[in-house]
């Protein structure tokens, strides 16, 4: 079993009146790549900046690895960061940026020498210990600023959108590269984002934040199925928010009407007879089927307009209320504009959660 | 490409109509006084002569000039010991910062003579700090701070604090401070943090702060005559002493072009020095 390594307590952070971290707990296990996922402003930047000790916290208590580091400046503490800018030192090369770190804990320099070659062996930048940060290319500059916060050992390394300012196809190459190092390293990674493909592509766990709150901790695949709260279904991925009502209630299935129609979905424990309800249903789960196909949920719909996006052609279809679903559907599609057809989607694919007077405006 | 040069000549042209007539005209004259003979009271004959010059790196001259560059020298540096953490503070100072700046500038409203004069009443041996310090019984005797060479010190660095503060401000100013909070991450104490991160990036301002206090504090003779009662000579006095006193326009030209060549070798080896942008420092 896996030990804590980060442990959050009742975390929060005031600036002034503002909350930016509300209350949040959360245990880190060693080794585990966990991403803090959320919009700007959700509080996921500042949640780092405590662990690394830049901030202190208004209430709540910081362990690292058993440790209460609360009172710990941040270099007593055993985490480095890579810096969502690089933050790479512009009077000094790049090797003695990477050896920053070593210099510091007064590591002798035959030792200190053979460390930073081995670290800038592993970015694969060694021909370029002498360049200034200035004189490399973005992607360099990354590679950098990931060797120079692994090259002490931390027991955590935390990283503030670390891919943020390099271009799409290196950023999909650095997340792999990334991964790979993580995974070859053992170190703990705590990873700040607010791109949500680069959470579900990396993540061990994700924990998506809103206005300060953790909304969800799971890992990728139940953030992205079956996501708990409204704000992660619409924030994670594409999704169809539905308006609802819950018709009829049985022991494991509710009845919903939805338009003129009824479905039946799992039963959600907090929901009632009469209660307004949103459905969440992804895209790429609904089907089309033929109007002899039966099927637990046979919804009829117009379709209102088919766009060809590459790999899939993307389908907005209208309910006999109005309502719109769009459906991502593959390009062989039998569709065609302004004519009638069936979708239907799997039970348990479809996330309920009680409308409250705020949410109905989505 | 030509049009363009020719435009930013015209929006030039009055700025370069007053080099030529205020600067380079006026330093071709030194220049061509200084290689003729003296004619005694201030007059010149146009014949060649090197006279001016070993006047000038005679003992006595080259002395009064290594001196000033001595005392130029200390007060700079003792600028740049008193404005780096002054620099610093403001940097630092958050919505204090402006007031802080616009202080430092007051001075500048003021006469010059009038703040030297200030300083005489200050100095002198019945002045404010000896009778206060006679008062507290840190001293039993008057102090002589007035009218010895030292004096000039102070007035270096009084009257050109500023000019240190000013870029070495702009050079703090300007550090991202992600720097530091990098530096802290990797295990640098503040103090290391800023021997390491902080003072190197700012070592431009400091250059560049001791360029401008450097080159006027070298000149000064205002200064030396009031604080110092004549007791230090710089290259300044001498310079005024050979026009006006002993009307020997050869050697005081030769004295000013000299004067002007260091400056330019300070200058030269600050732009060597430095990249583009630390230049703007001294704007």
């Amino acid at each position: 079993m896996a030990e804590s390594m980060v442990k959050l307590e009742n975390i929060t952070k005031q600036f002034g009146e503002l909350h930016a971290v509300d209350n949040i707990s959360l245990t880190i296990k060693q080794g585990e790549f966990l991403t803090l996922l959320g919009p700007s402003g959700c509080g996921k930047t500042t949640t780092l900046r405590m662990i690394a000790g830049f901030e202190n916290p208004t209430s709540g208590n910081i362990w690292i690895n058993q440790a209460l580091v609360n009172e710990i400046a941040p270099y007593h503490r055993e985490v480095n960061t890579v810096f969502q800018h690089y933050s790479l030192f512009p009077h000094m090369t790049v090797f003695n940026n990477v050896a920053f770190g070593l210099k510091m804990k007064k590591v002798k320099k035959a030792e200190m020498m053979e460390r930073v070659y081995n670290v800038l062996d592993l970015v694969q930048l060694k021909e370029y210990e002498n360049r200034k940060p200035n004189q490399l290319s973005g992607g360099q500059q990354q590679r950098i600023a990931i060797a120079r916060a692994i090259i002490n050992n931390p027991q955590v390394l935390l990283l503030d959108e670390p891919l943020g300012a390099l271009d799409l196809k290196l950023r999909k190459q650095m997340q792999l590269e990334l991964k790979h190092l993580q995974q070859s390293l053992g170190i703990t990674f705590i990873y700040v984002t607010h791109d949500q493909e680069e959470a579900l592509t990396m993540s061990d766990r994700i924990v998506v934040m809103n206005k300060g709150k953790i909304e969800q901790v799971d890992v990728p695949r139940v953030i992205y199925e079956m996501p708990k709260t409204l704000f992660v279904s619409s924030f994670i991925g594409d999704t169809n928010i539905l308006k609802g009502m819950v018709h009829k209630k049985s022991n494991d299935e509710l009845t919903l009407q939805l338009g003129a129609e009824m479905i039946t979905v799992k039963k959600e424990p907090t929901i009632e007879v009469d209660d307004h309800v949103l459905l969440s249903i992804r895209p790429e789960n609904i089907y089309f089927i033929k109007e002899t196909e039966s099927h637990d949920i046979k919804i009829p719909v117009k379709v209102i307009e088919c766009i060809y996006t590459g790999s899939s052609t993307k389908v907005v279809t209208q309910l006999s209320d109005g309502q719109k679903i769009v459906i991502q559907s593959t390009n062989d599609a039998i569709v065609t504009k302004n004519t009638a057809a069936f979708l239907t989607w799997k039970k348990e694919l479809t996330v309920v959660y009680k409308a409250n007077e705020k949410e109905e405006t989505f | 490409m030509i049009r363009t040069i020719r435009s930013a000549y015209t929006m030039l042209s009055p700025s370069l109509i007053w080099l030529l007539f205020f600067l380079i005209i006026p330093v071709g004259f030194i220049a061509v006084i200084s290689f003729t003979t003296n004619l005694g009271f201030g007059g010149i004959l146009y014949k060649f002569s090197t006279d001016a010059y070993r006047l000038a790196f005679s003992t006595l001259y080259a002395k009064v000039i290594w001196q000033s560059i001595v005392w130029a020298a200390l007060g700079t540096f003792l600028c740049i010991v008193i404005a780096y953490p002054f620099a610093y503070f403001i940097a630092n100072a958050g919505k204090w910062k402006n007031m802080l700046l616009l202080l430092v500038m007051v001075p500048f409203w003021t006469n010059f003579l009038i703040l030297i004069y200030a300083w005489i009443i200050l100095l002198n041996s019945q002045g404010l700090i000896n009778s206060l310090l006679i008062k507290i019984g840190i001293i039993a005797e008057p102090l002589t701070m007035l009218y010895s060479p030292y004096a000039v010190i102070i007035g270096i660095v009084y009257g050109f604090l500023p000019f240190m503060i000013l870029p070495i401000y702009a050079s703090l100013e300007q550090m991202d401070r992600s720097y530091l909070e990098a530096a802290e991450d990797l295990g640098a104490t503040p103090f290391r943090a800023f021997l390491k991160i902080t003072l190197p990036l700012s070592a431009p301002g400091i250059f560049a702060g001791s360029l401008i206090t450097f080159v006027p504090a070298l000149s000064v003779f205002v200064i030396t005559d009031l604080l110092t009662g004549g007791k230090l000579l710089m290259v300044g006095n001498i310079i005024r002493d050979a026009f006006v006193v002993e009307m020997n326009w050869q050697l005081g030209s030769a004295l000013s072009l000299l004067l002007t060549i260091l400056v330019l070798i300070s200058i030269y080896l600050f732009i060597k020095f430095t990249s583009s942008k630390d230049r703007n420092l001294l704007l």
